[in-house]
């Protein structure tokens, strides 16, 4: 029998009665969207599975990998404002990855390119 | 999690209990169990703060970092008994009038997780007019409430205010020299080293700036601008002496709303995690479950930040990135190995 904790499903429920309108906007697009919207990030030169993980943090973009593909590659550091774009792009300039955006939700995947 | 509560015995109890539920799932030496016993013996509150984590433990039903488990079991358990903590406003109330309390709450270390996941969720406290502040961890401010004024002072972080209406006492943030002032309103205020941002997500706020004059060298406000919802401004910090211009009001869109305030939806990081247990954790909390059709996939190791409720992007994002094939039946959403093309 596993329970589930009402505490975090009252979360969710409350947060969406908030009038606040944030979690109703969840499912809104984003990530990668059309205007040039700049954020400060912070994020050392570190291994991919890591790192990518660091950047949805500070962005607040989804992002989700097999971790298989990410093995063995490190991404660059990035600092200052920037649109997300600009960070993930400059983070994997110079590995195998490739970013996947999905349009309708805004989240993100990666892959590795074709040799 | 250290630093002094707003209701101090409940919150404390309930700390210490989450603590306990913890290390016990760690192993406790014999020493340990002796003195967990007495603990529990020492107080019918404490006994009954170990059966709620206890309850609340179980149905994880996978061991967290013993830090992380602790804060989120203290968040729930806070959640729920939000309402009897209400009564005791009053009486903390009038011990706050004349003190100020300081919010220091430690940074959580960066995660190094082989497989378990860990769930983010942002801080929230309810304060003495019954204004809820919500915040990531890490966030460091005081709560400075008087007679003629509802004052919080951001000291670094981001927090998130949802103001309750009370036109004898106004309600004021104020960071590195910029205040925010509202009456019943909902807002974002983010103090960064470089700069200060000011989000408004429901009514309106005032934004003023302390600027020391020449004469009298006394800081006293100056209006800068007025914010409605959806909408925010950014501020350069430099010294109070410096007056800024008046900033520019940028619109923020729906969908940068909720990357810029993401930190407020309950969130799960995984790392290596196997597609099973994601899919297990994310049924017990929406609705829709995801069925696993091919067993071959349920080992696939999955690293990423992701929303709990959001089943749609999740699905698709197995589809753009796994090789998954998705297929919605009724309030189930089956997963299939994609035909390899």
């Amino acid at each position: 029998m596993s329970k589930r904790i009402p505490g975090l499903e009252a979360f969710l429920r409350k947060a969406l009665w908030r009038g606040a309108c944030i979690l109703l906007l969840t499912f809104a697009t984003g990530g990668f969207a059309t205007e040039a919207v700049r954020k400060s990030f912070d994020i050392p030169a570190d291994a991919a599975e890591k790192s990518l993980r660091r950047f949805s943090a500070q962005s607040g973009v989804q992002i989700i990998f097999p971790t298989e593909v990410v093995r063995g590659v490190q991404t660059r550091a990035i600092k200052g404002l920037l649109t997300n774009r600009e960070a993930l792009e400059r983070m994997i300039s110079g590995t195998v990855l490739k970013v996947v955006h999905d349009e309708k939700t805004g989240a993100l995947t990666v892959a590795r390119r074709r040799p | 999690m250290k630093g002094r509560c707003l209701f101090p015995d409940q919150e404390r109890i309930d700390a210490a209990a989450a603590e306990w539920i913890g290390r016990r799932d760690l192993g406790l030496s014999k020493a340990e169990e002796a003195e967990l016993e007495q603990w529990a013996a020492a107080d019918t509150r404490h006994r009954e703060a170990l059966a709620r984590f206890e309850a609340a433990w179980s149905s994880l039903g996978r061991p967290l970092q013993t830090g992380m488990a602790s804060s989120l079991a203290q968040e729930l358990s806070r959640l729920r008994n939000r309402r009897r903590r209400v009564g005791s406003v009053g009486a903390v109330a009038t011990v706050l009038l004349f003190l100020g309390i300081v919010w220091s709450i430690q940074r959580w270390p960066e995660p190094d997780l082989p497989s378990p996941m860990i769930v983010l969720m942002p801080e929230r406290r309810t304060l003495p007019d019954g204004s809820v502040v919500e915040f990531p961890t890490g966030t460091d401010f005081s709560v400075e409430f008087t007679e003629d004024v509802r004052q919080v002072k951001l000291v670094g972080g981001e927090v998130h205010f949802q103001v309750m209406k009370d036109p004898t006492r106004p309600f004021r943030v104020t960071a590195a020299g910029i205040g925010v002032n509202a009456v019943g309103t909902a807002f974002a205020v983010h103090l960064s080293s470089g700069a200060v941002e000011i989000l408004v997500t429901e009514g309106r706020v005032a934004v003023d700036q302390s600027v020391s004059t020449e004469e009298t060298g006394k800081a006293t406000p100056k209006n800068l601008a007025t914010i409605d919802a959806g909408n925010r401004i950014v501020m350069e910090t430099p010294g109070a002496a410096v007056e800024s211009p008046s900033p520019t009001i940028l619109p923020v869109p729906a969908g940068e709303m909720s990357e810029r305030l993401a930190w407020r939806a309950p969130r799960v990081e995984f790392s290596g995690t196997p597609l099973t247990e994601v899919v297990d954790f994310l049924n017990r909390y929406n609705s829709v479950k995801f069925l696993i059709v091919d067993p071959a996939l349920g080992s696939t190791a999955l690293s990423g930040l992701f929303r709990i409720g959001d089943t749609d992007a999740f699905a698709r994002m197995l589809e753009k990135g796994f090789g998954v094939s998705t297929e919605r039946r009724g309030q189930q959403i089956l997963l299939k190995k994609a035909p390899q093309t």
